[in-house]
This record gives C-alpha cells, sequence and structure tokens, in this order.
C-alpha cells in the first residue's frame, strides 16, 4: 500500500519583484512527498530549491499554486496560524545550524516546546530525549558557542526533533561541516528516517544526495529530474 | 506567564553580559523617570494632596474687585463681609482671616507665630475635626482670649504636651486659653495658630478698612456660577446703597486654584521639561535596543521558524526592556530622591506642612507606571523589525544580521527627533538663564550691600496706641545703634523687594480729585530709607522730630513727583490723605516694592511713623560691618533689654532677602538647565552611538574604500558629516519644537523671548559644537579599521 502524502504541490510558482523586475523563482512545481519517505532535492545554486523549503517550512508564501500540508491547504493561512503548524508538523534543521547563542542547548532544543504551551517538565524530559538520541545529553548545559560545528548541528537535529513534527526540513545541513561531520549528521538523519520520519532535504552535494529515497532535481526553478533510488532518471518529468 | 518568566531569566543573563549597554541604558531611564518621579511629587503635594477639611471643593476664595482698577483683587472690609454674609444665599458659611504675626512669650526664648486672627464663623467654612480639644467656635465671643493651635506649633513650643489644652498661654504679651490642636495639616495660609479676631472700632466703621482675607463654604448642591451670580447680585444692591461700595464687586475662586493656581505655569513648565527628558531616553534605549535587535535579527527568525507567534518572538526583547526600565526606575528613585531638595523651595509654606514633599505611595505607583509603559516603548521598537523580517532571508544569512537602508533610516530618525527635543529643552535653559540675569540687573532702587534686618513686633495688647509702638520701636533702634558693629540704624514698615504696603488714594491741592490717583503708603524713620540705600533725590530726609502723633511732612518718590509735577519744584507741595494734608518734604529714589518683575505702583509716599504705623511688625535695618547672623547674640539681648517677649529669630541680609524675590526663578532656571544638560547628553550619545554602530557595520566597506586609496582623513570627514547631518536635522526639526515649547515658557520669563532668533541659534551652535564631538570618536575609529583585516573579515 502506497503512504499517504503529507505534502502535494500543485502548479506552484513563486515570483519575486524588485524594482518592476519580475523573476521567477519557481515555475510550476508539482510534488509529492509521502509519509515516511526522504526525498531530497538538488541542483544547482540559484535554482530555486531553498526558495522551495523555505514555503514547504511555511516560512515563505508561494505566488500561485496549490499547496496542501496534511491534506489541507495552508496557502490562505495568517501569520499565527503559520507559526502554529511550523511549530507543531515541521522541524527545521538549517545549513548554519541557527542556534540562539545566549541559550545553553538544552534551552535551544526546549525553545519549540515552550512556543507550544508544554509544562517545564515535560519541555525538559522530551528535550533531554531529543538530546540523548543525537548524543548530546553530555553537552545540555553548554552554550553553542562552546560547541564544534558538528555537535551544533546534531543539536539542531536535536531541536528539529523535540517537539515530534510531521516532518523534517533540512536546507543544506553538511553545508557548513567537514567530510567526517557531515557524514556523522547524514548517518544520524539516515536513522531519524529509518526510525519513521519523513524527510525533506536540500542538498546540492550528490553523494549525500544519494541517502535519499528519491532525489528531485531542480533547474532555473523546474523541476527537471526525478530519481528514486535502484531505480534509473525520469528526465524532464514536466 | 512561565515562557515569560523563562524571558525574563535570560534578558537578565544577557544584560549581565552586555555590561556597558546595560550600564548606559538603566542610566538614561534612572535620570528620565528620575526628573518625572521628582516633578510628580511635586505635583501631587501641591495638586493632588487632599486638602485638610471636609468637601474641600465647596470651600471657595473671596475677593473683592475694584472697577477703576480691572484685574486688581481686594481683601474685604469687617463691614462688608457682614452684608455678603448676611445677604447671599448660596453659602452657608462665610468668613475672614486676617493675616497676624504674635509673639508668643512665656517660654525660654520668646517665638514669632503666624496668627489667623479670623470671625466667628471660620471653622464651619473650614470644617476640620481637631486632634485635642475643639477648633474655634461660632459661639466664642469676637476677641475672646481663646487660641487652637496647629500641631507643629504645639509640637515645637509645648513639645507636644496634651495637657496644654486648657492652659494659658502669652500672646502679644496677652494670656490666652488654648481650647484645641489643630491636625499638622491644616494650615491656611500658612497660620499655624487661630484666635478670635479682636475687632477694633475703626474696623467695625469703615467699610474701606480692607483686611479680610475671605473664605466661604457653598451650601450643598450650589455650583461655582450660582454662588458667583450670587454675590455679583450682593454688591450691585449694596453699590446703590453704600457710597464706599460704589465700583465694587466679587470674585469668587474654588480655594485650591486660588492658593496654589499661581504655581501652575511652573508646574506645567516642569512637567514637560521632564516629559521631554524621559522621552529623549526612551528614545535612546530604544534606539539601543533596536540596534542589539538588529544584531539578533536572525535569532528572531529563528524563533519564528520554530513556530513563535509575534509576541512571543518579540518577547526576549521586551523582557530586556522590562528589566532595563524596572532597574531604570529603581536607579530613578534614587535620582529623584536627591532632586526633591532642590524641589523643596517651590512648595508653598501651607502645602510643605501640610504634605511633606517626598516619594509618597501615589509617586511610587507612578514609577513602576512609567517604567511598564517606558519598558512596552523601548521594548516595542524592536517589534518593527518584525513586521518586514524575511524568515527564509535570514535563516540563509546565516549569523551576519545585515544593516538595510530600512532599518538605517528608522535609527536616524530616533537620533534626529532625539535632537530636536533636546534643542528644545537647551533653547529653554538659555531663556530661562538670559532671563535671569536681566532680573537680577534689574535696579532695585536699593543698595543691599552691607545692610542687615530682622523684625520686630509692638503687640498691640501691650503697646496700646500707635505713640506707645512708634516710642518702644524707637527705643529698639537706640538699643540696637549701641551694638557694637551697627554703623546706622533705621525702621520701616515695609521690606522692599518682598512686601508691598498699603494702597490709598491721595489728592493734590488745586487739582480734581481722581479715584486713579493711587499710592503705596510707607512709613520709615528718619534714616530707614538711607541706610537701604534709596537715595534722596531733592529736598531733605525726614528728622528725628518729625516722629511725632501728627506728622505734617511726607516723602514722594520720583516717579510720583514727575508724573504730578512736571517741570515744578514739588518740595512744599501739598498731598492729602483723606481730610488731612501734608507737605512734601523730600523726593526719593523710585524703589521696587515688589520684586524686579514687577514694576508695582509708582507713586509712593513715605510717612514718618504714626498714623500709619500698624500692629504689623517693622523691619529693624542697619549698616553694619558684620553680616547675618554674625551680631544675633547682641543684637537679641540689647532687644531684650527693651522688651524680654521681643523675639528675634534671625538677622538676615538684604541682599538675601533681595535674593528671595528671584529664588523661584533661580530654581526653575538650575533645575532646567539640569534638564537641558541630562538631554543634550543623551542626544550626543544617540549621536554617538548611531555612528558607532553604523561604523561597525560598515567596516567591510569602509575597508574596501581605504583599498582604493581613500585617506584617512577623508574617512574621518565622511563619518563627521554622517553625524552633523542628523545633528542639522535635529536642530532645524528642534526650532518647530522650540516654538511649541515657548508657550509654556513666556509667562516665566522676563524680558527675554523664548523663541529669540539669536538664542535658538546660540542654542543650536552650542548642540552642533558638542555633536561634533561626538562624532569625532566613531570617525577616528573609521580611520583606523585596517582594509587587510576588514576585507578578510568579510
Amino acid at each position: 500500500m502506497t503512504a499517504k502524502p503529507i505534502i502535494r504541490l500543485e502548479g506552484l510558482r513563486k515570483v519575486f519583484t524588485t524594482d518592476e523586475v519580475e523573476t521567477h523563482a519557481l515555475s510550476d512545481i508539482h510534488l509529492e512527498i509521502r509519509e515516511g519517505e526522504f526525498l531530497s532535492i538538488a541542483g544547482p545554486s540559484g535554482c530555486g530549491k531553498s526558495t522551495l523549503l523555505a514555503i514547504l517550512g511555511l516560512l515563505d508564501t508561494p505566488t500561485g499554486g496549490v499547496y496542501e500540508l496534511g491534506g489541507k491547504p495552508v496557502s490562505g493561512l495568517g501569520l499565527a496560524d503559520r507559526a502554529r503548524i511550523r511549530n507543531r508538523e515541521i522541524g527545521f534543521i538549517f545549513q548554519s545550524f541557527n542556534l540562539i547563542g545566549d541559550l545553553t542547548v538544552l534551552e535551544n532544543v526546549e525553545l519549540p516546546l515552550v512556543y507550544r504551551g508544554l509544562p517545564s517538565g515535560e519541555r525538559r524530559t522530551r528535550a533531554m530525549l531529543a538530546l540523548e538520541e543525537v548524543g548530546m545529553v553530555h553537552r545540555a548545559k553548554h552554550l553553542p558557542a562552546q560547541l564544534s560545528g558538528g555537535q551544533q548541528q546534531r543539536v539542531a537535529v536535536a531541536r528539529a526533533v523535540a517537539g515530534r513534527p510531521t516532518i523534517l526540513l533540512a536546507d543544506e545541513p553538511t553545508g557548513n561541516l567537514d567530510s567526517t561531520n557531515g557524514e556523522s549528521v547524514m548517518d544520524l538523519l539516515k536513522d531519524l528516517h529509518r526510525r519513521g520520519s519523513t524527510l525533506c532535504m536540500v542538498t546540492h552535494d550528490p553523494r549525500f544526495a544519494n541517502f535519499a529515497d528519491r532525489t528531485v532535481h531542480l533547474f532555473d526553478g523546474r523541476v527537471v529530474e526525478e530519481q528514486e533510488a535502484g531505480l534509473g532518471r525520469v528526465v524532464n518529468l514536466r | 506567564m512561565a515562557a515569560f518568566l523563562h524571558d525574563l531569566r535570560h534578558a537578565l543573563r544577557a544584560l549581565l553580559r552586555a555590561r556597558g549597554f546595560t550600564f548606559a541604558a538603566v542610566l538614561a531611564l534612572a535620570l528620565g523617570i528620575g526628573a518625572n518621579t521628582a516633578v510628580f511629587s511635586l505635583l501631587h503635594t501641591m495638586v493632588l494632596t487632599p486638602l485638610p477639611f471636609r468637601n474641600p471643593d465647596r470651600v471657595m476664595a473671596i475677593w473683592g474687585t475694584v472697577a477703576a482698577n480691572p484685574g486688581w483683587t481686594a481683601s474685604l472690609s469687617w463691614p462688608r463681609l457682614q452684608d455678603w454674609a448676611a445677604r447671599n444665599r448660596t453659602f452657608e458659611a462665610l468668613a475672614g482671616l486676617d493675616n497676624q504675626a504674635m509673639n508668643l512669650g512665656g517660654l525660654e526664648t520668646p517665638q514669632r507665630v503666624m496668627v489667623g486672627s479670623v470671625t466667628p464663623d471660620f471653622f464651619r467654612a473650614f470644617e476640620t475635626r481637631p486632634l485635642l480639644g475643639r477648633t474655634l467656635l461660632p459661639s466664642d465671643p469676637v476677641g475672646s482670649p481663646v487660641v487652637v493651635l496647629g500641631e507643629g506649633l504645639w509640637r515645637r513650643a509645648f513639645g507636644g504636651d496634651p495637657g496644654v489644652v486648657g492652659r494659658e498661654i502669652r500672646l502679644n504679651g496677652q494670656s490666652h486659653t488654648v481650647v484645641g490642636i489643630l491636625p499638622g495639616d491644616f494650615a491656611i495660609n500658612g497660620r499655624e495658630a487661630f484666635v478670635p479676631h479682636k475687632l477694633r472700632d475703626e474696623e467695625r466703621a469703615n467699610r474701606n478698612m480692607n483686611f479680610l482675607i475671605a473664605y466661604g463654604r457653598l451650601r450643598p448642591g450650589v455650583s461655582l456660577d450660582q454662588a458667583r451670580a450670587d454675590l455679583a447680585s450682593v454688591a450691585s444692591a449694596l453699590e446703590k446703597e453704600q457710597e464706599a461700595d460704589r465700583g465694587r464687586g466679587a470674585l469668587v475662586r474654588p480655594y485650591r486654584e486660588d492658593r496654589y493656581g499661581s504655581q501652575g505655569p511652573t508646574l506645567l513648565l516642569l512637567g514637560v521639561a521632564a516629559g521631554l527628558v524621559l522621552l529623549i531616553a526612551c528614545i535612546n534605549v530604544a534606539n539601543q535596543l533596536l540596534a542589539r535587535a538588529t544584531g539578533r535579527l536572525r535569532d528572531m527568525a529563528v524563533r519564528a521558524a520554530l513556530g513563535g507567534d509575534r509576541l512571543q518572538v518579540l518577547a526576549p526583547s521586551l523582557a530586556e526592556s522590562l528589566l532595563v526600565s524596572l532597574l531604570g526606575a529603581a536607579a530613578g528613585l534614587a535620582v529623584a530622591t536627591f532632586s526633591l531638595d532642590l524641589l523643596r523651595p517651590l512648595v508653598p509654606a501651607d502645602l510643605a506642612q501640610a504634605q511633606a514633599l517626598g516619594l509618597h505611595l501615589p509617586t511610587l505607583g507612578l514609577t513602576l507606571a512609567t517604567a511598564l509603559v517606558t519598558a512596552l516603548l523601548c521594548g516595542s521598537a524592536p517589534g518593527l523589525l518584525l513586521l518586514r523580517l524575511n524568515l527564509a532571508q535570514h535563516l540563509k544569512e546565516g549569523s551576519k544580521s545585515t544593516d538595510s537602508p530600512g532599518r538605517r533610516r528608522l535609527r536616524s530618525a530616533l537620533v534626529v527627533a532625539q535632537v530636536a527635543l533636546a534643542l528644545m529643552l537647551v533653547s529653554g535653559f538659555s531663556a530661562t538663564f538670559f532671563s535671569i540675569r536681566r532680573l537680577v540687573q534689574v535696579p532695585l532702587g536699593i543698595r543691599p550691600e552691607g545692610v542687615s534686618t530682622f523684625s520686630i513686633q509692638a503687640s498691640p495688647t501691650v503697646y496700646k496706641d500707635e505713640a506707645a509702638r512708634l516710642r518702644v520701636t524707637e527705643q529698639v533702634l537706640e538699643a540696637v545703634k549701641g551694638v557694637p558693629g551697627v554703623e546706622e540704624a533705621g525702621w520701616i514698615d515695609y521690606m522692599p523687594p518682598i512686601q508691598n504696603g498699603r494702597n490709598s488714594t491721595f489728592q493734590l491741592r488745586g487739582r480734581e480729585p481722581r479715584e486713579t490717583d493711587l499710592a503705596e503708603v510707607r512709613a520709615a524713620s528718619a534714616r530707614g530709607l538711607a541706610v537701604l540705600g534709596v537715595p534722596l533725590v531733592r529736598g531733605a530726609w525726614f528728622q528725628p522730630s518729625d516722629h511725632t502723633t501728627k506728622p505734617t511732612a511726607v516723602l514722594v518718590n520720583a516717579g510720583l513727583a514727575e508724573q504730578y509735577f512736571p517741570g515744578k519744584d514739588p518740595i512744599g507741595q501739598e498731598i492729602g490723605f483723606g481730610n488731612d494734608w501734608y507737605r512734601i518734604q523730600g523726593v526719593v529714589g523710585d524703589v521696587r516694592h515688589s520684586g524686579p518683575r514687577v514694576k508695582g505702583l509708582l507713586n509712593t509716599v513715605y510717612f514718618p511713623g504714626v498714623e500709619t504705623f500698624s500692629p504689623n511688625p517693622v523691619w529693624i535695618v542697619l549698616k553694619t560691618s558684620v553680616e547675618g547672623d554674625g551680631l544675633l547674640g547682641a543684637l537679641r539681648t540689647a532687644v531684650r533689654r527693651v522688651d524680654p517677649d521681643f523675639p528675634i529669630a534671625r538677622v538676615q541680609s538684604l541682599a538675601e532677602i533681595a535674593d528671595r524675590g528671584v529664588r523661584r526663578e533661580r530654581i526653575i532656571t538650575l533645575l532646567l538647565g539640569l534638564f537641558a544638560g541630562i538631554a543634550a547628553l543623551l542626544a550626543l550619545l544617540g549621536i554617538h552611538g548611531s555612528l558607532a554602530y553604523s561604523v561597525a557595520q560598515r567596516t567591510q566597506e569602509i575597508g574596501v574604500r581605504m583599498a582604493l586609496g581613500a585617506p584617512s582623513g577623508r574617512v574621518v570627514l565622511d563619518v563627521v558629516k554622517e553625524g552633523l547631518v542628523l545633528a542639522a536635522a535635529g536642530v532645524a526639526l528642534g526650532w518647530a519644537g522650540a516654538f511649541a515649547f515657548s508657550g509654556v515658557l513666556r509667562s516665566l520669563v522676563f524680558e527675554v523671548s523664548p523663541t529669540d532668533p539669536g538664542l535658538l541659534a546660540a542654542a543650536s551652535a552650542l548642540l552642533l559644537a558638542t555633536a561634533s564631538l561626538a562624532c569625532l570618536f566613531p570617525a577616528l575609529r573609521a580611520s583606523k579599521v585596517d582594509p587587510a583585516v576588514a576585507l578578510r573579515a568579510d
């Protein structure tokens, strides 16, 4: 039986307008991400992959087309609803980790749970569990600046999974790491996927794209290739 | 709530790490909040303190008006007060008070006591509950020897002994029974004891002998307008019946407005000035928070990405702002406590007794409220960043937060606003500064150097007639002349420049009498005026032989002589008061009796004593080689040899008394100077902070410019120019603000226009010059940027 789609994009477009000049960042994107799937989005710089991920993460809004999350359209939602969905349904992992420097590791991981309004005891338990998953419990009271890049990204992964979101969105998660740390983080993501998490990862590194079940290639804001692990390429899908 | 406590904890940690920012922000808010707290304390004491009697809103002050002199208010005569009390239908009680100073004898050291000599219904108008015993009652016979003491006097003179009620005390040499003690805050007109008025025959009969300050209590449900109309109709009816009441009307004012209304402009000015300082402080802190928030845009974006709503994303800034504001408020209370001593002289004496100027509960409440509003205002500034926060962009950019043109414009606008507000205060201070310089340069007509003075009271109960009072005064004069250090001595009845004399109409031989021929009538001894330094223009001084019970000669001032005897010799001319005529024997210089600000009546007539010799205290004036209290002991001994009940509290220099006429202006100038200094400092810190931040943000750009060959001097010039453009814009905006602010200042300055272009230009030049200095430090830092390091850092 095919898993149900968590995300469905239909004819999605994104146009940036600056000084009356229109830039088509994304054009006519059709995409489904199914529950438990590990999808990677690949392509050269400027092809629109980060824009696509920002729209998927409700950090940005599309200019047109349909975006359904969990079977419900999200394009017309207000700021508060979008924030609530980000908090409950989506976990973010950024290229530059984006940990808050003033907060300890534990407080960083707790942050989405604070916004969810969980009591402090439960927050603490869930944050510690997440840190345990990524092997960072021993650094719980440190500040981000006291950690290596690889460790910071592990903490970011813990923060993303602590709220048990429906989908994890990772934007070049290894982009700021050396190869050893990069592989270690990818192993961690693969492990999360194995345990049932749905992942969507943007990467320009073909080695890491291969970790995914399926890779979508973008070029000039369009999906030009789609490749499933173990299957051949499908070029110019649409 | 738990989440906000969480944010507060983090904010505290962040503030401890950023000690420089915390110190600057707390200091700015402490000065702003402290200034407002102090001014509110003053406002609370003078306007909001409940008056110490029942239904104070129904108590009115009632004055007579004179059609011939619009704007004048006059006290009432006994017959007129009786008529108004009997005929009105809107007051349940109408009473009068005569301000007197009495000698409280029978003590180790006699004391001068400010006494209210009141008509029977006084305590029906001012209903209050005594601490002990009772108040005066309408049933107390007029002039009966009873007294009710104020709490302050009771504690000072009798150590708070409750047994004093029912005991006899000596006032002006006469025994009085103490019937009650009034609560400490009951100090109508600054009086500390009240006695039933002893009515003299002339007071009972003379409708023009105005000596009673009248007060009334409105009947329940009667409005101010109804009371005014009622008394107007009473006065109008009396005009038809009484010759002396022609042109006489009534003026009714609520007691509080009458007593303290003149302080309104001062309070308004200080309130506006303190408000401006707080506004500048808020803008300053908001700008600093904005700069910090700009550095944390990535954090804000992360919080938003993790699902924080706007309030949750803004919470760290709000928490930081709240902590800074609360710390600022706490430090502000300390600032206010120190400032209260500066403000204390502005509180009228009776209110100072009623409510000590201090940080009372309502003041503390307002301080807390100010802190919360400040926190909201300052903490909201970063909220503006949220409106245009591009989450995807800031998350992608990673840890580097760059300054957008919009944010730069916002920060620049805040700096411009600070400079504009500072200019308003600096120009306001300049206006008061030059105003006071002009005030002290106004010739008063006296020469205070080397002149000391003290007052004595020849009690009318001991010294029953004018001749006896004059005699004992002359005896005191002779006694003090023998004190070593006293070179010359005299006496006068009213002390310039702080006391007006009595006004009276006069007539001249061969000239039709006019109602507007008014002169101030004063009495002085043979050498009294000479000791004060009043010059003799022509004719002769009084001689000791002139001091008789029936004087025949007077002195007039030069103004009167010029106005009424142009081109003629006034010496030998006759001037009449009532049915009595006097020969002008000398012309003396003009004196500003009411201080430098008020010219007052130009016409003054000086009598050699007797006929005008009232039971009020007289001032002994001494030309001495030792000023102030240096001769106090010797003078006391000399005076007590004449009468042991004559108290001398202190000996003051005439310069000190003259300075009292400009004391309020001095305090206002000092306070405005402080406010302006704080405002200018904050504005300059604002410019400095903004430029320093801008230089830090543009390090790479500056590096590129220098790599391309820009000389250091050019870099310095560019940065200074950037700051001066902001300062100049602020100055331009400040001119408009200064015009708005001038409305508050206009009534308080003397012969200076707060919008004088020269004044504003000077204030602008001062601000721009200091702004250049504030720009210089960031500019020098910019010139030291190492292009290699700057470009590598990118």
